[in-house]
């Protein structure tokens, strides 16, 4: 059961951090989109090699990590599993690359282990880069950053929707899994016979509650479209924003 | 089945993310205005569904393993292909912003992989013209598209990974090692799929996208659609055939591969003797990697004498590549336009 025990807390945890007072979490959304995705590219351009170059652009989420004043303890978890995940591809690379670079004088590296050395730090500044996003920035906020990026309205609302109804789904499927596994002598997987039945009907169950949440949406005035708070750019967003494209111009030298 | 942001390059995102933009907009217009009050909270609702049901264990008999559902496939039958495709691309978006599944410049390349082959090729090519038949043939066609979706996935994650080159992964060994293992994934994920499709067909018939229009009007494919399909598939394994084996013939084997590397190696180490010792480590690693690129056949310019000559012509490669994969994309756009599911 820890599973959705586990993705239910990082649920509430993360939206918890991005709902408190902070001046980071009063940056304008889309701002912070906007330079997630820009330091994303700069990132993931870097080559495969190039360890020296992905260590300083850890600066960014190192530093909104340390700004944001949230504890490590809450991130580490949620880091380390999903980068050694993200980079499962490139695990062969030692063995697959073996040549031995000359980096200094008298000084050698395995090629493979450095490019696999360079892809898990840059898959950690990667999802620390996004975590840092999600923990600064409300659900409703990001959708708002989306729409602003022309995001088709009706993805919006249900990015919006879905989020909210993870948590419902998943407290019932954790409550089915439960009473199924009781039953069956502490088994955590399910059996073959029960495969249709058991998430058949928790999809009977999802069906019923999406019409009962369009009556009471559409008894609240819903026509299609959830508004979400306007936000109007301060200096303060372009300070932020203008910051960081120095510090990355400082950084790397692209521009 | 994720792609995550390291393993790619911007080019390669960039290019899927504006394919998986286009077929985002493509949806949301297909799904018409007027029934998206209602159908917002149903699609939101079934999204949430897939992402719980994703972390269900299925025991799968005689293994003492157990799998779960992607959920592609039974998001294209429970919603239709637009509405399943945008819903995709939520659970995506989600699992790529909370849990750091995937990336939000790999967001494009999962979508493409888990939505568009499932929602869009083999939803109206595999299960459409199955659905049409029994409850038997309902479930084999279930089972069908699930296994073809997520081959196509894979496929399409190794020609991603191979283009962008982060990983020291060739391409053939990565292809035969891929394809089989998502075949035996895609069988467990097509059974349970089908296990859910055959309880809902005999509960709640109507809950199935399409079903009760199909049966309503009892309607057989025609002739013409039949036809179209035919080609339709003809065309696409055309496309993807003849790609697979440009790839095969271009890429020398295992052994081949090795070789290459020790002789690229050897040229390395005396490369590097003539150089001065003063090089920096940047230019040493630059020329490495030009010399050693996994498709050194897409590298427009084979001139040795620069680095920035050879890092343009990979940077074309995978530019060029990114298009070829975005080409295959828009025939099957075209295709699935002509059918008019």
């Amino acid at each position: 059961m820890n599973t959705f025990v586990n993705k239910l807390l990082n649920i509430c945890q993360l939206e918890e951090a991005a709902r408190r007072d902070h001046w980071l979490n009063r940056i304008h959304p889309l701002v912070k989109l906007m330079l997630t995705i820009i330091y994303i590219v700069l990132l993931t351009s870097v080559e495969q090699y190039n360890l020296q170059r992905v260590l300083i652009l850890g600066i960014y989420p190192v530093l909104l990590l340390v700004i944001s004043d949230l504890p490590l303890k809450m991130l580490l978890p949620k880091l380390i599993v999903p980068s050694l995940l993200g980079i499962s591809l490139g695990l062969l690379n030692p063995l697959l690359d073996p040549r031995q670079l000359h980096i200094a004088e008298g000084i050698y590296i395995s090629a493979g282990w450095l490019s696999l050395t360079t892809l898990f730090v840059k898959s950690i500044w990667l999802v620390l880069s996004a975590l840092m996003l999600v923990v600064t920035t409300p659900i409703e906020d990001i959708v708002f950053a989306l729409e602003r990026l022309k995001v088709p309205k009706i993805m919006c609302v249900q990015v919006l929707l879905t989020f909210r109804y993870i948590t419902i789904l998943v407290t019932e499927t954790e409550r089915i899994i439960l009473a199924y596994s009781m039953r069956s002598g502490g088994k955590r997987s399910i059996d073959l016979k029960a495969w249709g039945p058991l998430i058949g009907q928790l999809f009977l169950s999802a069906s019923k509650k999406s019409v009962m949440l369009y009556e009471a949406m559409k008894l609240r005035g819903f026509d299609g479209q959830i508004r979400s708070k306007e936000y109007k750019v301060k200096v303060i967003d372009g300070i932020y924003m203008c910051s960081w494209i120095v510090i990355f111009k400082l950084l790397v030298g692209v521009w | 089945m994720h792609m995550s942001d390291a393993l790619i390059t911007p080019a390669v995102g960039g290019t899927f993310l504006a394919a998986s933009a286009y077929v985002i907009n493509y949806s949301a217009k297909k799904i018409e205005s007027n029934v998206i009050e209602k159908r917002v909270p149903y699609m939101a609702v079934i999204s949430a569904f897939v992402f719980a049901a994703q972390m269900i264990n299925f025991a799968i008999p005689g293994t003492g393993s157990s799998g779960h559902i992607g959920g592609g496939m039974l998001l294209a039958i429970l919603l239709g292909p637009q509405a399943g495709f945008l819903s995709m691309a939520t659970v995506l978006l989600i699992q790529a912003l909370f849990f750091a599944d995937g990336g939000l410049l790999a967001f494009g390349c999962n979508l493409i992989n888990m939505g568009l082959f499932t929602c869009y090729v083999a939803y109206p090519l595999i299960y459409k013209p199955f659905s049409r038949g029994s409850k038997k043939w309902l479930l084999v066609g279930t089972v069908l598209a699930t296994v073809i979706g997520l081959q196509l996935g894979a496929f399409s994650v190794v020609i991603q990974t191979i283009i962008s080159g982060k990983t020291a992964l060739p391409f053939k060994e990565f292809t035969l090692f891929m394809q089989p293992i998502h075949l035996a994934i895609g069988l467990v994920e097509g059974f349970i799929t089908a296990a859910i499709v055959g309880f809902l067909y005999e509960r709640r018939e109507d809950l199935l996208f399409d079903f009760f229009k199909n049966n309503s009007m009892s309607r057989q494919l025609s002739p013409r659609k039949t036809s179209i399909i035919v080609q339709g598939i003809l065309v696409i394994t055309l496309i993807v055939g003849g790609l697979f084996s440009q790839f095969v013939s271009s890429d020398p084997d295992g052994l081949e591969w090795s070789l290459e590397k020790a002789v690229a190696q050897a040229e390395t180490s005396e490369m590097e003797e003539s150089v001065t010792v003063t090089s920096t480590i940047e230019m040493t690693m630059a020329n490495l990697q030009s010399k050693t690129a996994v498709m050194p056949d897409y590298d427009f310019n084979q001139s040795d004498d620069t680095n920035i000559s050879s890092n343009i012509g990979t940077s074309v490669s995978g530019v060029i590549g990114s298009l070829l994969v975005l080409s295959i994309v828009t025939v099957f756009g075209i295709v699935i336009r002509k059918i008019r599911f």
